[in-house]
């Protein structure tokens, strides 16, 4: 009984013995785990938890640079500051009211937002804890005393002021000039916006984007090491922000107005461009419909964006240098020179006309049906006639076609400093194979040789084709750019003008083509005589250009006077009828006004 | 001569590994609490180095006095600290939504820190008392009932974290009381069916601190917060810290009661993975020291309760370290000698003192 007792005890003590070392590797696997863990965050993850205690005890209290003034040509303001002011909610603050949720929704009923917006802002990710976000810009003065009382019992919530952009002449030169908004999320993941950063303010379109980098001007920003209350420790830096520089253009905005009106007197849809031909300045750049740029100021009107996109006249392209378009009877310049230099023919080379003219079955017609009879070179161009730029073009084929159309720049971009301007298209035998899979007519030769058919271009461009003529042989860079001032007014850089297109014709020709775009104004049978002003020879040629959607496009380039010319002017009006008739009598306006009431 | 002799007797009878642990965790302790605090609250420094004294003094009371005679009161223990308890529910102080203190003259104690060294005695002299069949179905009814109402009345307070830390404690002692395996199994499922219930006495913020733990983003600003700062407190130290009072973490106030609950961030934000590692070894060393005692240990008595107390030692290790470093859920339970503390203080370096004691007695027993 004893003995059992005993070697029962010595069992017992063994058992424990087991049982204990038990326990000692279950404390090992534990400060295993622990150890482990502490490995984890410390030496692998070490470094990401660095930049987040960092980027945690750092505020950032951005200062926003006042955005730069844009001016015309003679310093009138055309886009200019006010102030203006916007709520930034601090989530870090805001989060701590009770029942915050409630006061989202009252808030989102002041400022008229879905409170859902709000509440999307509040969850976002913020780079440090005191970041605000910006709720609303642009308020009333409504809304600013009523948030000004809720702020008495809410944390977290601010009013700050905010240059907002101010257009002295209303939405005049809209097109132009563009407009500013808060940076969208498709432009922040584009690498071409990688130097902005969430909440900025950027140029969307026209001047403010193409010169965003020198309207805006470099913000400053306060470095405060903050502590987990908010409390402001200390500044560890601080960066002055830099004023953004001035814009001047070359636009002359009492042209531009002038040139506006025009076109809503009669309710156009069109362009009308003009240039200085010695310099390539744009004096104005009229693009109709347009939109009005005070629904852009501060915060963007919805219903009226939204009605803009709808809008099947799409008011909100610059048609100017986006809208492309057959060039007509203007682009018969280009072959009467291709001719000419081509020695195809000479200025007393005669066609008949007999007003239709056949390619086997197909019957290609003079837009003056009894027809002109025999035609030479000043005629032919004068009175526009189709036959004989058929029969010179045919003559001539479609390769000579595409090489003096691509010396006079088409196709070609002018690279004006504007955004988003296309290219056009000049046509040759290749192309209508890589683009239809089918071969190149000479129906198709005849279509191109008076600028119709697969043939486009910008009314930049186009214009170009008169300013070649102009200047007898070349053509400068079109620019609105015309210098870069600081706030002081100080030049800080002026545009030089450079030569964008040297037409390799013969000087003869040339001379030849300004007689002959003389006659078309002044001629008793000159198809632009409605252009014509009694004390300056204005030069010029009209197209009337077919189009699938309707009634032809009215066209006329010209420039003006014609020994030294001043001014190049582009009149295209959509659906508009004769080049003659509707185009000719505004661009004689605009010339008559520019030189008589500007120029003195 | 009688001095000298009394001294040496003393590091004779002392354990000397476990006193130098708990020496060099006092040093740990007053460095960060010295750092936690260094920015606003300096008192809390102050305080604690008097923690420290008065708690060494209990440690060396408890040292001379025989775990047994401990054991044998432990009746009018519990007893005596369950009156205690009602008595907080009554009139306790209430600091941050709970009512876990006792205002006594100028500081404040905390008796269900207490009850973490009371309910292991009381049990363990219940099974004494039974020494022929202690684990019986009754018996271990017994017990349930001893264990679950002090358990109770903590939840109310609530302290949900001493609540929770009792019950393993309570297993590991039936488990080195030689209960048979089977049944601390068929306990432990018991326990472990019960737990989804349990889940209706959570008060809201706990189960907050639940949902937060398996998912800090859901609420990065509210309670999530703390554990998302924690971690890159600690995350944000690397391997050498970014020195002595120089965690922006910590000096900036980022990290939450970090004096006492969140200690560890600021030692691991200050001196890096090679002072996390440090601490944990020496942890280690001490809890290992502790088992190495209750082998040595020659009655059931004296080991079973020093199984509860390392026990409790080192779940308050894991857990604190573990909420710290975002793998435990938050609850308020403190870090052994480096979290600021009165209470907290005490009951570890009694327990210390407990711990030499048993080893005391296997000297004598061993001459």
């Amino acid at each position: 009984m004893k003995k059992y007792s005993i070697l029962e005890n010595i069992k017992e003590i063994h058992h424990r013995f087991l049982r204990i070392k038990f326990l000692a590797w279950i404390v090992s696997i534990f400060f295993f785990i622990l150890l482990i863990r502490l490995f984890y965050l410390q030496i692998i993850k070490g470094d990401y938890y660095r930049k987040l205690s960092q980027a945690n005890c750092v505020s950032i209290v951005k200062k926003t640079a006042p955005r730069g003034h844009i001016y015309d040509r003679n310093y009138s303001e055309l886009v200019i500051n006010i102030p203006s002011f916007k709520v930034n909610i601090i989530p870090f603050y805001f989060l701590k009211n009770e029942n915050f949720e409630k006061t989202i929704v009252e808030l989102a009923n002041i400022l008229d937002i879905p409170p859902e917006d709000i509440k999307e802002k509040l969850s976002k990710d913020r780079g440090y804890i005191l970041e605000p976000v910006t709720i609303k810009r642009n308020l009333s003065e409504k809304e600013i005393s009523l948030i000004e009382e809720k702020k008495l019992y809410i944390k977290g919530i601010l009013i700050e002021p905010e240059p907002k952009r101010k257009y002295p002449f209303k939405s005049t030169a809209s097109h132009i000039l563009g407009y500013i908004s808060e940076i969208t999320k498709e432009q922040l993941v584009d690498s071409s916006y990688k130097n902005y950063k969430a909440g900025d303010i950027i140029g969307q379109a026209g001047i403010e984007k193409q010169y965003d980098q020198i309207l805006r001007g470099e913000d400053g920003a306060t470095y405060i090491l903050t502590d987990a209350r908010g409390k402001q420790i200390k500044i560890l830096n601080e960066i002055p922000f830099k004023y953004g520089k001035n814009v001047v253009l070359t636009i002359d905005i009492k042209l531009q107005k002038f040139a506006e009106q025009l076109m809503e007197k009669n309710k156009y849809k069109g362009v009308i461009l003009a240039m200085e031909p010695a310099t390539g300045e744009i004096l104005c750049m009229v693009s109709k419909p347009d939109y009005d740029l005070n629904f852009f100021s501060g915060n963007i009107d919805v219903k009226y964006w939204k009605k803009l996109l709808r809008d099947k006249d799409h008011p909100l392209t610059n048609r100017a240098v986006q809208g492309l378009y057959s060039p007509g009877s203007i682009f018969k310049i280009v072959v009467g020179l291709g001719g000419l230099n081509e020695k195809m023919i000479d200025i007393n080379t005669s066609f008949l006309c007999e007003g239709i003219y056949w390619i086997k079955t197909w019957p290609y017609k003079c837009w003056r049906r009894d027809g002109h009879g025999h035609v030479s070179f000043f005629r032919a161009i004068a009175e526009s006639c189709d036959i004989y730029f058929y029969k010179l073009g045919l003559k001539m084929t479609v390769e000579m076609l595409h090489k003096y159309a691509l010396m006079f720049g088409l196709s070609e971009k002018t690279n004006i400093d504007l955004p988003g301007e296309k290219a056009g298209i000049v046509p040759s035998r290749e192309w209508k194979i890589r683009t239809s899979n089918s071969p190149w007519f000479p129906g198709n030769t005849v279509m191109m040789s008076i600028g119709q058919g697969y043939l486009s271009a910008t009314p930049l461009q186009i214009i170009n084709l008169a300013n070649a003529i102009a200047n007898e042989g070349y053509v400068m860079q079109p620019h609105v750019l015309k210098a870069i001032t600081l706030s002081n007014r100080k030049i800080y850089k002026l545009f030089e003008p450079i030569k964008l297109i040297e037409v390799n014709i013969d000087k003869k020709n040339i001379e030849y083509m300004r007689t002959a775009m003389k006659r078309v104004v002044n001629s008793a049978a000159g198809t632009g005589k409605k252009a014509f002003i009694s004390d300056i020879i204005v030069a010029g040629k009209t197209a009337t250009v077919e189009n699938p959607q309707g009634e032809t496009h009215a066209m006329f380039a010209g420039f003006a006077p014609y020994n030294k010319p001043a001014i190049s002017v582009l009149v295209l009006i959509e659906h508009g009828g004769g080049g003659g008739d509707v185009a000719a009598p505004l661009a004689k306006e605009v010339i008559e006004f520019y030189l008589k009431e500007l120029k003195k | 001569m009688d001095i000298k002799n009394n001294v040496k007797k003393i590091f004779f009878e002392m354990n000397l590994i476990l006193m130098i642990m708990t020496l060099l965790l006092i040093i740990a302790g007053s460095v960060s609490i010295y750092s936690a605090t260094f920015s606003e609250i300096k008192v809390y420094f102050f305080k604690q180095i008097i923690w420290y004294v008065i708690g060494l003094f209990l440690m060396f009371v408890m040292f001379n006095i025989n775990y047994n005679l401990i054991i044998q009161a432990a009746n009018y223990l519990y007893v005596f600290f369950i009156l205690i308890l009602i008595v907080v529910l009554v009139f306790g102080k209430e600091i941050m939504g709970a009512q876990r203190w006792l205002q006594l003259g100028w500081f404040q104690i905390q008796p269900s820190e207490f009850m973490k060294i009371v309910i292991p005695v009381t049990i363990i002299r219940f099974i004494l008392i039974k020494q022929n069949k202690p684990f019986t179905t009754k018996n271990l009814f017994k017990i349930f009932l001893l264990v679950v109402i002090p358990i109770l009345m903590i939840l109310k307070q609530p302290d949900l974290g001493t609540a929770i830390l009792l019950l393993p404690i309570v297993f590991v002692i039936l488990f080195i009381g030689n209960i048979k395996i089977k049944k601390l199994i068929i306990i432990f499922l018991i326990f472990l069916s019960l737990l989804p219930f349990s889940y209706f006495v959570l008060k809201d913020y706990q189960k907050q601190r639940l949902y937060v733990f398996f998912n800090p983003e859901i609420d990065r600003l509210g309670a999530g917060y703390n554990v998302i700062q924690s971690q890159i407190a600690v995350g944000s130290g690397k391997f050498f810290g970014k020195g002595w009072l120089q965690g922006t973490q910590s000096q900036l106030n980022y990290i939450p009661v970090k004096h006492t609950d969140f200690i560890f961030a600021v030692i691991t934000e200050e001196f890096g993975f090679l002072g996390g590692f440090i601490i944990l070894f020496i942890y280690f060393i001490f809890i290992m020291e502790c088992l190495k005692i209750i082998n040595l240990c020659k009655f059931t008595g004296g080991k079973m309760l020093g199984a509860g107390l390392t026990t409790m030692i080192l779940l308050q290790i894991f857990i604190n370290i573990g909420m710290t470093i975002g793998i435990m859920p938050v609850t308020g339970i403190t870090l052994p000698l480096l979290s600021c503390g009165g209470s907290s203080t005490f009951v570890i370096l009694i327990s210390i003192g407990i711990l030499q004691n048993i080893y005391k007695e296997y000297i004598k027993v061993e001459k």
